[in-house]
Order: structure tokens, then C-alpha cells, then sequence
């Protein structure tokens, strides 16, 4: 008899891990292409969402940047702007439009180009 | 070629000491062995970035910075073409880059401090990572690392929290990251735990064992994955 009990010879799958096993470039496995519109569904759905600073919208510059303070007869304002409603522009255009028509009426050459020049 | 991502959504559990440790350590053992480990710094304090940035960093580590969730995808995919290893320090937030990441892991380390605060941060972490994979239709391997412990004391919040993961059947590291003096000295100081002057900083040793542990038991981790996968090759 034995002082020691006989071992039960169980393998044990414990091999030294050598970060050479690693070596080579490449992915450790083949990972199907991520689908990032799915991936924006599931991080949505669980609570994950973008912190990209949202892309500002470039204002266009109004060309309109003078004040002109002008008196009209009682209800002309209105008018003026009944008509821009009805042509669905500014009261701006409504007003540079009158201009052009009268300038051509008028036949002024050297004010409509000065007026195209402007407007350009 | 693993790729290994640091998750967690809240900030400060620890997800760019455990980058920057196991960065150094795989660049440690790789160094005679020419293997490579890129550091890809995704969160935008670049913590991760400001160390590899010191002196003393080492040669095989490849930092990979100014990465934001419309690049991250790409950025991996590129790396993991370039060099062995893959790590990415993520930043702890809810973001779409966590979630993009994620995706593209081979693994996915979930840090948890011992509060209840990192605890739910890290299983919204877990459950992006469980639908994750079943969008991507694979299993994305993940693990929850405990950070800052004591070495001497588990409180009764850890062992609750412990409790809780493996009753969930979650994956937990066997080691966890101790607090230790060298762990913050390498941020300073720069280079890795071994480098680090024994007359400035206590606890280098422990410190380095420590680290030591945590990446044998990483590509242990990576280890048991590549078999799995070999298993289901042949097995059709």
C-alpha cells in the first residue's frame, strides 16, 4: 500500500499562452462586414447615440442690408405686401421688381444697367 | 490581429489605465518577438494619446489619435491590417462610437469599479454588446474587469456586484486591475511599470505582476476564442 492515493490522471487543458500565437496582421477572424446603419439602430435602441456636433447650416447672406425709412399713403404698406403674398417674394424683390419695370418703362438704359449691377 | 475594446459609459471606471497598462505589457512581451500593437485613442481628452505622446513609450506601440464615430470603423479596419494587436480606448460616454467599435471587436473589456454607478453603466454596455452581436450575427466575446480594487479587502458593494454578474452568467476576469501608485506614475512619468524608478514610485513589482496577469489572462481570453473558432470551421 501506498502512502499517497493514485492520481486520476484528468488532462488539463492548460498551455502556456505565447503572445506569438498572435503574430500576423489581419483579423483573428473572419467578421462579416459591420452594417453601420444597423449598428446606428442598436446603439439608438440602447440608449447609445451620436455625439458628433451636428453640422451647422451655412446661412446664406441676405443681400438686403440697408434700411430705407419711407412714408407711404395710409394702407400702401399693406398693399405692397398683398402683392408680395400674391407673387410669394419678399417685400424686398416686390419692390426692386417695381423698380425694373418702371426703369424699362421709362426706357433708361444707364439705370438698368446700374440696376443689373446691383441685383447681379 | 485581436481587437480589443475598452467599453464602459461612464467615465472613470478605468478604461484608459487598463488601455495604456495592457498596451505596454503586450508591447513589453512583444518587443523580441517584433510584434505590434496599435492604440487607437477615441476618446476626445486623449488621455491614452498624451501617455504614448511621453518619452519612454515604446517603439512597437502605434498611436493612432484624432479617431471621432465616423472614422472609428475605418481606422480599426486599418489598424488591424498593420499591426498584432488592436487596442481601443473608448470614451465613457453613451456614444455611437462605443456602440461602432463594439461591432468590430474581437474583444470587448467592460470596466466596473465596485459602485452601483459602474455597475449599471456597465451592463447598459453589456446589453448594447449582447444586440450588437446578434445584428452582426456573431458572438462578440466580452469580459468585465474590475478596476481600483484593494488588494487587501473586497467591500460588501464589490462582492454584491460580483454576485449579481456571475448569477447573470457574465464573464468576469479572474484578475482585476489593483489601485496602484505605478499605474497613475506611468501617466506622469511616461513609459511602462518596469521603467519606472523604484526610489520615485512604491509598489513597482506588484504593480507589474499585476499587469502581467492581466494580459496572460487577455490572450488567454483571445486564446480560447481562436479555438472556438477553429472548432466551428471544422465543424462546418
Amino acid at each position: 500500500m501506498g502512502r499517497r492515493r493514485a492520481g486520476l490522471n484528468i488532462e488539463v487543458d492548460e498551455q502556456p499562452v505565447d503572445i506569438e500565437d498572435f503574430a500576423g496582421k489581419g483579423s483573428i477572424n473572419e467578421k462579416p462586414l459591420v452594417d453601420r446603419v444597423k449598428v446606428q439602430e442598436v446603439a439608438e435602441a440602447s440608449g447609445f447615440v451620436s455625439r458628433q456636433p451636428k453640422k451647422r447650416r451655412k446661412k446664406k447672406r441676405s443681400p438686403y442690408v440697408v434700411q430705407t425709412n419711407l412714408k407711404t399713403r395710409l394702407g400702401m404698406k399693406e398693399l405692397l405686401q398683398t402683392l408680395s403674398d400674391t407673387l410669394d417674394i419678399n417685400d424686398q424683390e416686390t419692390l426692386e421688381l417695381a423698380i425694373l419695370a418702371l426703369l424699362e418703362k421709362e426706357g433708361f438704359k444707364n439705370l438698368i444697367k446700374e440696376y443689373k449691377e446691383l441685383t447681379k | 490581429m485581436p481587437t480589443i475594446v475598452f467599453a464602459s459609459s461612464k467615465g472613470g471606471a478605468g478604461k484608459t489605465t487598463a488601455a495604456v497598462v495592457l498596451a505596454s505589457e503586450l508591447a513589453r512581451q512583444g518587443k523580441v518577438k517584433n510584434i505590434g500593437v496599435s492604440l487607437i485613442d477615441a476618446d476626445p481628452n486623449q488621455h491614452s494619446a498624451k501617455w504614448a505622446l511621453k518619452d519612454g513609450c515604446p517603439d512597437n506601440i502605434h498611436l493612432i489619435q484624432g479617431v471621432d464615430e465616423e472614422s472609428i470603423l475605418d481606422d480599426i479596419e486599418t489598424a488591424e491590417q498593420q499591426t498584432d494587436f488592436v487596442l481601443v480606448d473608448l470614451e465613457g460616454t453613451a456614444s455611437m462610437a462605443v456602440a461602432s467599435a463594439i461591432s468590430r471587436a474581437d474583444l470587448v473589456i467592460t470596466l466596473c469599479q465596485g459602485s452601483q454607478d459602474d455597475a449599471d453603466e456597465a451592463v447598459k454596455t453589456i446589453n448594447l454588446i449582447k444586440r450588437s452581436g446578434r445584428v452582426a450575427n456573431r458572438e462578440i466575446p466580452f469580459s468585465v474587469l474590475f478596476t481600483r480594487t484593494n488588494p487587501a479587502i473586497t467591500p460588501r458593494g464589490l462582492r454584491y456586484i460580483i454576485g449579481e454578474f456571475e448569477e447573470a452568467g457574465v464573464d468576469l476576469f479572474e484578475c482585476s486591475l489593483i489601485d496602484r501608485e505605478a499605474f497613475r506614475a506611468i501617466r506622469s512619468f511616461g513609459g511602462i511599470v518596469n521603467d519606472l524608478d523604484f526610489k520615485e514610485v512604491s509598489g513597482i513589482d506588484k504593480a507589474s505582476k499585476n499587469a502581467e496577469a492581466f494580459a496572460i489572462e487577455v490572450l488567454k481570453k483571445l486564446k480560447q476564442q481562436q479555438k472556438q473558432q477553429k472548432r466551428s470551421v471544422s465543424n462546418g
